[in-house]
């Protein structure tokens, strides 16, 4: 099913980037990404825990952004370069959960154990870091997902805190809105947000299995979404995208086992339309590689009945949506890659006797 | 400074995470060498080379010097027969000495038996690291396990010393024997007052230690640090055991591999400088293994969990050179994609214990197996 | 209540979980106790974890293959803030015994699998969960019965679920263990995807028909076409089976036993008990929930306060309980999960097949030293939840006397009961600084680093490292 066919649209499988890699060509635990400047794509590494003698990198490993350009096609993707690093220090990273990149193409990092954002130039050189706890509160919040609309104002959402903050681009706070709970408006541990070409804001309200859309006021205006594990219900969603034409796609780690997860696609007004699966039925370059190095690996491979798990999304973290090329990214988590979907509207759909 | 002790000393220094030989003692004159290391491979004129055919790692310049004064074994092709190609499984069978089922003895637990078979020093053997290697373990074998040594002890977190040693005081009297009490608890209680008594010797090596070297500033340097330490203060400790890493070098594997061997072989060179200043070299022989080497061709970025290593034994006593042979890299003979052991890690062990320490080695690692000359 | 409610009740949660607060302990013994053991007995009625939080903070912690050394990690957080503390001292005393290791599996992911298989029926019926067991891929692979063909018989997992698992030595022949090796073959794992470049995956069972021997065995004294299932039916109508698992629970939850590869020739050291539970066990067809209501609801359970050493898991996941603070999966989780590894318990890498020798060989001057570390560190640190409790409970009872004080914390940190001479040493140390005060804030502050530096010296005694 390497195509997803609906009245009106289709979505075909591109091809997919990516490898567990703690550094270098490949990923590991992305979280997040945003296409900046010259075509390339920033990917917020979550990275891991490990006992590790290197007195730089005593626990955390992989923690990173990476960048990348995805080419048309497989084969195509190059790896651009790396930066920052798991710690506490200036331009470091503990928990890495968010990015955002402004009209000058800088680039602002969340991270939810340290509470703070951290900005960087478009070559990753950092510029500035600022908490997002405000002075009466609390010393954590959990800034998680970001935002960034038309004027350059970004919305935070707040895993710990159950809020959504606006700040300018210098950090200088705006307001926020949301306080816990389940009714409309209200936010349980929410992560991933978005902001539409009209400007309406979009919150993956990860805890309340549902997606919600605001003014850029937090006024309430629709719910996306309901809890359940069938096509169309929401179970943990993640993070959420809009595209030009108003197609709303989230991503969901579905409640079918941790390792099916899906992108939910519905449009503007809320109605389901479709669903991914994932479908990386051949692996990225990098990951060939990989294979090719290891002659086990190889023979293993031609000895089971089915590579299907590995065509899935496991957990999938974020999906960014690329409008000048019309295309969806798929921040595939536990498989350290991203899948590539092509969008195709005006699609008109064959009789069914053919 | 106490009397030099010259009981023959065994130091290992364990890499691990799986060293890649191949970058380490580098067939750098074979074209496939070249053919397989497409991105990872050592540039020719990188290379320190040893001979026509091989060359050390262009970080092991300290190493090399070692190994030029005649104080380097290099041992080819080290390993085992069927490498399971996982990290703690291996490691397990280079600890145990046991291929073929699980073990549960180290090997240098055995010996520290044969060593001190009446437990009258508890720093025969010393640990570095945060909990006891399993080369090491063997149940009723006491063993000091040391993280860091100038924290070494009890309550290290109570840091005000007056405070310290009141607390430490009570602890003593409470762990002192008590009429009518339970075996288990006279038995916590002797083992409460032999952890106080090893802490308390164990503080005074940093004490009494001076020298003109000065070691870098790297976890590696630290460790070989404390335990010229332990060594020259003549505690009659006879098995030293450290470890550094990670060695697993999946990825962007030059710029860490580089690192990794820097930090290494200059700690070595400090090490050996130290002894030396301290008249204190002569009895000392380091090994340094790695529980696998790594695959043969390159992964686009770095290399894979392989099969055959090499090990090196470095000391004053050491007759320097190239010991077994490297295998061949031909496609044919490769397995797995691994270049094939050609020399059992177990024979390396058995000169260490019986050409060295003068222990019975067949025992202590299960066999015989070949020797190779060394030691002179 | 009276004082002695609570110190029943701490030694129930002690056992049947990881020990509780103060708060909580008052809770469950203005409940009762028989209402309490219910609760823990049915861990379905309480709220479970969230599991996508620790996905969410800690995404490698899902499927984490060999990440050097962290595979317990996401156990250890489930220990610390369980609402169901006894289904989780079950999945620990199951892995204790069908002891499985990441030194040969290789593959942490398959190890938490087996924890999961514990957690969920480790209080249901233990038939079940020897079937489960053997077709447990991590089990295949670490007892080689994937070895174990129609024409190659492979006897290792076929012997040790006699002698481990099951009867223990002395209750079987080698022929036993050929035929029930044999009645295994073809129980083995389908091939799966290799590890990496993207992750890892699961591994599955598959029984091999044309790989079985399904000729005719000779079984302990049954004779019949036997295959797996038929060997767990037959070894589970063994009195000595029921006895092994008893000895195992009384160990476990009751009192240190000598080791198990003396079982064969020392007798329990309390016979009643062991047959008591093994009784209940074949009549009640190996109902482990209704064997442990039996267990804690005895006399003999109730009267073995303090019978038995610590595991190195129960000092680290007690203590923090007790201080408290480790309720979000924070940083450094990853290294925490460590710390019983450190004391000489590694979780999912145990030394061997037979597991870890428990009791006073939990004890030697490096694990010790860790101990005593490692609980002093948490308790001296009165920042923590729990210990802001104990200082505000001890000013409200207006200890100030070093009597006043040791008894206090000695209370709070248990009960804890300590020999006379202890509490004398105790009362010393504390008099060399005279009385403490509450009131004004710089001698609520000295009395605060009085009481944290007491905790400290309670926690090295030789008797907090009792249960």
């Amino acid at each position: 099913m390497l195509t997803e066919t609906v009245a009106g649209r289709t979505y075909d499988y591109s091809h997919s980037v990516g490898r567990g890699s703690a550094t270098g060509m490949g990923f590991s635990n992305p979280v997040a990404a945003v296409l900046g400047k010259d075509d390339i794509l920033y990917i917020v590494n979550r990275g891991s825990e490990s006992i590790s003698n290197v007195s730089w990198n005593r626990t955390g490993v992989g923690a990173r952004v990476s960048q990348v350009t995805i080419g048309d096609d497989a084969g195509q993707e190059s790896f651009i370069g790396e930066f920052s690093r798991y710690g506490n220090g200036d331009g470091q990273l503990i928990w890495p959960a968010g990015i955002v990149a402004d009209s000058k193409g800088d680039l602002y990092v969340t991270d939810e154990w340290l509470n703070r954002v951290s900005q960087f130039d478009k070559d990753g050189q950092f510029l500035s870091q600022w908490t997002t706890v405000g002075e009466d509160e609390p010393g954590y919040n959990g800034s998680a997902g970001i935002a960034i609309d038309a004027d350059d104002v970004l919305y935070i959402t707040d895993g710990r805190s159950h809020k959504v903050r606006k700040f300018t681009t210098d950090g200088e706070f705006l307001g926020s809105w949301g306080t816990y709970g389940s009714g409309d408006g209200e936010l349980d541990s929410p992560w991933g947000i978005t902001v539409d070409s009209k400007g309406f804001v979009y919150v993956a309200d990860f805890n309340n299995h549902r997606v919600q859309k605001f003014t850029k006021d937090g006024e309430f205006v629709a719910q996306f979404g309901s809890h359940g594990t069938k096509r169309g219900q929401l179970n943990y969603p993640t993070d959420v995208a809009v595209d030009p034409e108003g197609d709303v796609y989230i991503c969901d780690w579905s409640g079918n086992g941790w390792e099916q997860g899906r992108v939910h696609i519905f449009d503007e007004d809320g109605k389901f339309i479709t669903s991914l699966v994932g479908d990386a039925q051949q692996l990225s370059t990098w990951a060939q590689m990989t294979v090719d190095a290891n002659a086990d690996y190889i023979k293993r491979r031609r000895e089971v009945r089915t590579t299907e798990p590995e065509w899935r999304f496991a957990q999938p973290t974020a999906v960014e949506y690329d409008a000048a090329n019309g295309r969806l990214l798929v921040m595939d988590t536990q498989r350290s890659r991203f899948q590539v979907y092509r969008k195709q509207s005006q699609y008109m759909v064959p009789q069914l006797n053919l | 400074m106490t009397q030099s002790n010259k009981d023959p000393v065994v130091v290992v220094l364990q890499m691990t995470g799986g060293n890649d030989y191949l970058n380490t003692v580098i067939p750098y004159s074979n074209p496939l060498y070249r053919d397989n290391r497409p991105v990872v491979g050592v540039p020719e004129d990188r290379v320190l080379p040893i001979d026509d055919k091989i060359a050390f790692h262009p970080e092991m310049g300290p190493i090399k010097s070692l190994y030029d004064q005649g104080n380097v074994a290099v041992i080819h092709g080290v390993g085992y027969a069927n490498s399971p190609r996982s990290h703690f499984r291996s490691m397990d069978i280079w600890h145990t000495c046991e291929p073929d089922k699980l073990g549960t003895e180290g090997w240098l637990g055995r010996a520290t038996r044969e060593i001190d078979p009446n437990k009258e020093n508890v720093l025969t053997t010393v640990s570095f690291g945060p909990s006891l290697f399993r080369a090491l373990a063997l149940p009723g074998v006491p063993v000091a396990c040391v993280d860091d040594l100038d924290n070494y002890g009890l309550l290290p977190g109570i840091t005000e010393s007056q405070q310290r040693s009141r607390i430490l005081d009570r602890f003593a009297r409470l762990y002192s024997p008590v009429m009518g009490s339970s075996a288990v608890m006279d038995y916590m209680g002797q083992t409460g007052l032999d952890t106080l008594e090893g802490a308390d010797i164990l503080k005074e090596a940093p004490r009494k230690y001076s020298s003109t070297v000065e070691y870098p500033d790297t976890t590696i340097a630290a460790k070989l640090k404390g335990i010229s330490q332990i060594h020259q203060a003549g505690f009659g400790t006879r098995i030293l055991y450290c470890d550094h890493g990670s060695f697993d070098s999946h990825s962007n594997q030059t710029g860490m591999h580089d690192k990794l061997w820097k930090d290494v072989s200059e700690a070595v060179e400090c090490f050996f400088d130290d002894l030396r200043e301290h008249d204190m070299s002569d009895n000392v022989v380091m090994l340094l293994f790695t529980e696998f080497g790594r695959r043969t061709h390159d992964n686009g970025s770095g290399t894979d969990h392989g099969a055959g290593g090499a090990a090196f034994v470095i000391g004053d006593p050491v007759k320097g050179g190239q010991y077994s042979e490297m295998p061949s890299l031909e496609a044919k003979d490769l397995e797995q994609g691994d270049v094939v052991p050609n020399h059992d890690f177990r024979g390396i062990y058995s000169v260490l214990l019986e050409d060295w320490m003068g222990l019975d080695a067949k025992p202590l690692v299960g066999g015989s197996f070949e020797k190779l000359p060394f030691l002179g | 209540m009276g004082q002695d409610d609570i110190a029943l009740m701490a030694h129930l949660v002690r056992r049947a979980g990881f020990g509780a607060t103060r708060e909580e302990l008052e809770a469950r013994a203005a409940k009762g106790y028989e209402a309490t053991v219910e609760e823990l007995l049915n861990p379905e009625n309480q709220e479970a974890l969230n599991r996508a939080e620790m996905m969410r903070y800690h995404p490698w912690t899902w499927r984490p293959g060999t990440l050097p050394g962290m595979g317990a990690a996401e156990w250890l957080h489930d220990m610390l803030n369980t609402k169901r503390p006894l289904e989780e001292k079950m999945a620990l005393f199951w892995h204790q015994i069908f002891a499985t290791g990441v030194s040969k599996v290789d593959h942490y992911d398959e190890l938490q699998d087996m924890v999961v298989l514990f957690r969920e029926k480790g209080m249901g019926n233990y038939k079940e969960l020897l079937l489960e067991l053997a077709k447990s891929p991590a089990m295949i692979y670490w007892l080689d019965n994937c070895e174990n063909h129609a024409d190659a018989v492979n006897e290792n997992w076929g012997r040790e679920l006699l002698e481990l698992f099951s009867m223990g030595v002395g209750n079987y022949t080698e022929v036993d263990v050929r035929e029930a090796s044999r009645a295994f073959t073809g129980w083995t794992i389908a091939p799966k995807l290799p590890r990496g470049p993207i992750g890892r995956f699961d591994w599955f069972f598959e029984y091999r028909d044309e790989d079985h021997d399904d000729t005719e065995k000779t079984f302990l004294g049954e004779t019949g076409n036997f295959d797996g299932e038929d060997i767990i039916d037959i070894v589970c109508r063994q009195p000595a089976t029921a006895e092994f698992i008893a000895r195992h629970l009384y160990n476990f939850f009751v009192a240190d036993e000598p080791q198990v590869p003396a079982w064969a020739v020392t007798p329990p050291n309390d016979q009643d008990a062991i047959e008591l539970l093994a009784d209940t066990l074949l009549e009640l067809d190996y109902d482990i929930r209704a064997t442990l209501r039996v267990l804690f609801n005895s006399d003999f359970f109730k009267n073995a306060r303090f019978a038995r050493l610590k595991s190195p898991t129960e000092v680290v996941v007690g203590t923090l309980r007790l201080v408290g603070g480790a309720e979000f999966p924070a940083p450094g989780l990853g290294d925490l999960s460590r710390q019983p590894c450190y004391m000489g318990q590694d979780l999912l890498n145990p030394p061997s097949v037979e597991g870890w020798h428990t009791g006073a060989e939990w004890i030697n001057s490096g694990s010790l030293m860790r101990r005593v570390n490692f609980t002093a560190d948490l308790v001296g640190d009165t920042q923590r939840p729990g210990i802001q409790d104990m200082i505000q409970r001890l000013k409200e009872r207006g200890a100030t006397t070093p009597e006043q004080l040791v008894d206090g914390c000695l209370d709070l940190l248990g009960p804890l009961e300590v020999a006379d001479e202890s509490r004398k040493e105790l009362v010393g140390f504390v008099s060399e600084s005279g009385d403490v005060a509450w009131d004004t804030w710089e001698n609520i502050a000295a009395a605060t680093g009085r009481v944290g530096e007491l905790l400290q010296l309670i926690v090295s005694l030789r008797e907090y490292q009792y249960a």
